[in-house]
């Protein structure tokens, strides 16, 4: 292989957005699983409980249901989270549900029942975000492929 | 949520130095011909400077 050769395999890279965003381009299922799995936890992606938690009635229902009662998981039916979908917008992310109870979801505990939480993004890279980025770097440079 | 936030430092890093390789490696060529021996020298050290970066990748 001649310089000029080795100069047209290593391309430069995607900017961090791009990668970024292809990285979730191509897992948007896993990103949605673990927003899914974190409401089930109680939380919002600030990594805060999602409040004000159950009501005394509701807390009453969801124990004789054999639910989880002890936080707010905003799962009754599973209709609302089987709903969820990831949202890319220019350097941002998020996600949202088709769900007719989002807007008053959101309205009673914030928007920020949608994304992930700093330790599910790290989460979200570790298991699925690298390999596709790895992937990539490897489809456009020719490092990594050996 | 910015999107760039799910980047690690580390893979920050292998961006970074392989951007930082294929500039390295266009002014380089830029600057030739080289001669045969020459020509290996730098072919030697982008080699050894892509096992770096192969090596963050793992």
């Amino acid at each position: 292989m001649t310089l000029s050769e080795l100069r047209t395999s290593i391309l430069s890279i995607p900017s961090d957005d791009e990668l970024a965003a292809y990285a979730l381009e191509q897992n948007p299922d896993e990103a949605t699983k673990l927003n899914i799995q974190q409401q089930r936890q109680g939380k919002l992606k600030t990594g805060a409980d999602i409040v004000p938690k159950y009501r005394p009635l509701t807390y009453f229902i969801k124990n004789q249901e054999g639910k989880e009662n002890r936080w707010v998981t905003l799962f009754d039916t599973g209709s609302f989270q089987s709903k969820m979908y990831l949202v890319i917008k220019g350097a941002t992310f998020t996600m949202n549900s088709d769900d007719f109870k989002t807007s008053k979801l959101i309205a009673k505990y914030t928007a920020d029942i949608f994304g992930l939480t700093d330790e599910n993004k790290a989460t979200f890279m570790r298991l699925y975000g690298r390999r596709s980025i790895v992937r990539l770097i490897s489809s456009i440079t020719k490092i990594g492929t050996v | 949520m910015t999107i760039d936030s799910l980047i690690s430092p580390e893979v920050k890093e292998v961006i970074k130095q392989i951007n930082q390789l294929h500039l390295e490696l266009t002014e380089v060529v830029g600057k030739g011909p080289y001669s045969q021996q020459e020509e290996l020298d730098w072919l030697h050290y982008f080699n050894e400077r892509e096992k770096d970066i192969k090596a963050l990748l793992k």
